[in-house]
């Protein structure tokens, strides 16, 4: 399992998390997250069809 | 007092940035409460109940960020809504000034950093799952940090990773430590030979630390408190210890969770003899037999679970540890204490922001003082019928989701308010004997818990004071003197408010013991197992 190697990390959702992993030196990017399709699941999964994921 | 809010369309904070901002709203002068929160349906009943739900916000969409403000003047409200505008302004502006790039997506920011292993998850618990399988399917791993992930999602999520050999730590996982990086809670550790795999987070951090302080950690590898249930079965354990032992850097590794059934247990238990590396097993409050008869060596506690690992990677016998410091010492302080006590004084309260500690620490304390009520009882008939009232020995997981989740607030190891209230309201007791902590350090946690905490501690001994009694606090701090908020340090603000502090929490839950039964356990302690 390549697990155990120097981690490389997305960060996605609290920004506080990023900031803890710079401060450690970690490499890391962040996603600044928002609730997809105004937080409506139904709609998210009808989105997630038509992307094809 | 007048109630002023305002609301901003679409503009989606995390609760983790919001919750600092109302921290800091509300210690404004002038302020009675204040909040900045997403508009939900959840955090809406919160404002309702707070008396702070606003016609505006009730019209609100989840989406939106809503600023809310209970001040002693109309004019004072505006001012400190300005000054929540100006905070949020600030930290956009302090990421444009440090040139960070930021992505909307997980698959851009997959795209800008293509050798990306781990992804770190930390949005709310009904979007996690959602997160977590786009991860996958990029070939990363996963960290999931949110709880109130379903458990089918968990499932299906665990079996999508094995089936890509990509591990999911988590949901609800708190802590992980790969090569020196700490993820989601973490202590700054010592590199060293010592691999874990944990269920629970403080369980990992506070055998992590003690490590620490010996031969060093590889890697903390998080699986989430759930993993072991029969419905998962326990995916991501069995992936972490083999991940351990394909590991070079790991030599011996210790494995912690809360007892699993018989089923899953033996599905463990037979993986990790095939490890071929030397292993300790701390199923904290279970029955150590299934353990040696699988040939591998069990741990009643954390701070055993750490100690026999250090012993065994050294090649030596391990050896039970009771006290670290000088045992006429922890005699004579135990005595100061408890000879100050009226005889009402019988019970041991036990507010804890770590749920393991807990658990730990009334596992240490039964056999020394009888019966422990909790919210997160040793046994069922034991659970506390209200968890904000405690009856003769109480321990409280305030980490539990009745004090976080229900009512909207953050974590204990973030936010000491309740904590704070809870010390205050058992030191008005007259039968509490002696109050005991936790304080959990690293990053993550609060930036001065020891400073918070503090001045509370020395007004519960006051209240106490005016009322006859002398009230014994016994504390014990995870952390190590690398972490942000400095180990010694934070110990010393303790003991400066005249908390007796331990070197680990098994040790200090014996002090309690020891205090609440004016001495009278020191041969059992002596003696035991625990």
């Amino acid at each position: 399992m390549r697990l155990l190697r120097k981690p490389k990390i997305i960060n996605v959702g609290a920004k506080f998390f990023y900031d803890n992993l710079k401060a450690q030196g970690a490499d890391a990017v962040h996603v600044d997250w928002k609730p997809p399709a105004g937080g409506d699941r139904e709609m998210m999964k009808l989105l997630d069809k038509l992307k094809g994921f | 007092m007048v109630t002023k809010s305002r609301v901003y369309k679409g503009e989606y904070r995390d609760s983790i940035f919001l919750m600092r901002i109302s921290q800091q709203l509300g210690g404004l002068a002038g302020v009675h409460q204040a909040s900045a929160i997403m508009a939900t349906d959840a955090n809406k009943e919160l404002l309702k109940d707070a008396g702070m739900l606003t016609d505006e916000i009730a019209r609100a969409d989840p989406n939106d960020l809503a600023i809310v403000v209970d001040c002693v003047t109309s004019e004072r409200a505006e001012e400190v809504i300005s000054k929540a505008i100006d905070m949020m302004a600030e930290a956009v502006r302090e990421r444009a000034e440090k040139a960070e790039a930021v992505y909307k997506t997980l698959t851009s920011a997959a795209k800008a950093m293509p050798d990306s292993n781990i992804v770190l998850i930390s949005v709310p618990g009904k979007f996690a799952a959602r997160e977590a399988e786009r991860a996958l399917e990029l070939g990363k791993h996963v960290m999931i940090f949110s709880d109130g992930v379903p458990l089918e999602d968990e499932v299906l999520l665990k079996r999508l990773g094995r089936e890509k050999g990509l591990l999911v730590m988590g949901p609800d996982c708190g802590t992980s430590i790969i090569n020196g990086i700490g993820l989601g809670f973490a202590n700054v550790v010592k590199r060293g030979p010592i691999g874990v795999v944990a269920a629970s987070g403080t369980g990992s951090q506070a055998v992590s630390l003690l490590i620490s302080a010996g031969p060093g950690i590889s890697q903390v590898i998080g699986t989430g408190g759930r993993d072991l249930h029969d419905e998962v079965g326990g995916i991501t354990m069995l992936m972490g210890l083999q991940a351990l032992a394909d590991d070079p850097e790991t030599k011996t590794i210790v494995l912690v969770s809360k007892p699993p059934s018989p089923t899953v247990a033996k599905r463990i238990l037979e993986a990790a003899s095939q490890v071929g590396k030397p292993m300790v097993i701390c199923f904290l409050g279970g029955d150590p037999k299934v353990i040696e008869e699988a040939g591998l060596i069990p741990a009643a506690t954390l701070e055993d679970a750490a100690a026999k690992a250090i012993a065994l990677h050294r090649g030596e016998k391990p050896k039970r540890m009771v006290f670290s410091n000088d045992l006429d010492e922890v005699k004579r302080t135990a005595e100061k204490e408890y000879t100050k006590l009226t005889a009402g004084q019988r019970y041991i309260r036990g507010i804890y922001s770590g749920g393991t500690f807990c658990s730990e620490a009334m596992i240490i304390v039964r056999d020394l003082v009888g019966d422990v009520h909790s919210n997160i009882p040793l046994k069922p008939e034991l659970k506390l019928e209200d968890s904000n009232k405690s009856k003769a020995h109480s321990f409280v997981d305030m980490g539990e989701d009745e004090f976080t989740a229900e009512i909207g607030k953050p974590h204990p190891m973030i936010y000491h308010e309740l904590r704070q209230k809870r010390i205050l309201a058992e030191a008005s007791d007259p039968e509490t004997a002696v109050i005991l902590l936790d304080v959990v350090l690293g990053y993550g946690a609060h930036e001065d818990p020891g400073g918070a905490l503090a001045p509370t501690i020395l007004e519960a001994k006051k209240i106490a004071e005016r009322d006859g009694r002398y009230l014994p606090v016994v504390a014990s701090v995870c952390g190590t003197p690398e972490d942000p908020q400095n180990l010694i340090s934070q110990e010393e603000k303790l003991k400066s408010a005249g908390v007796i502090v331990m070197p680990s929490n098994a040790q200090a839950a014996r002090m309690a013991a020891l205090i609440a039964v004016r001495g009278k356990a020191w041969e059992k302690i002596m003696e035991g197992n625990l």
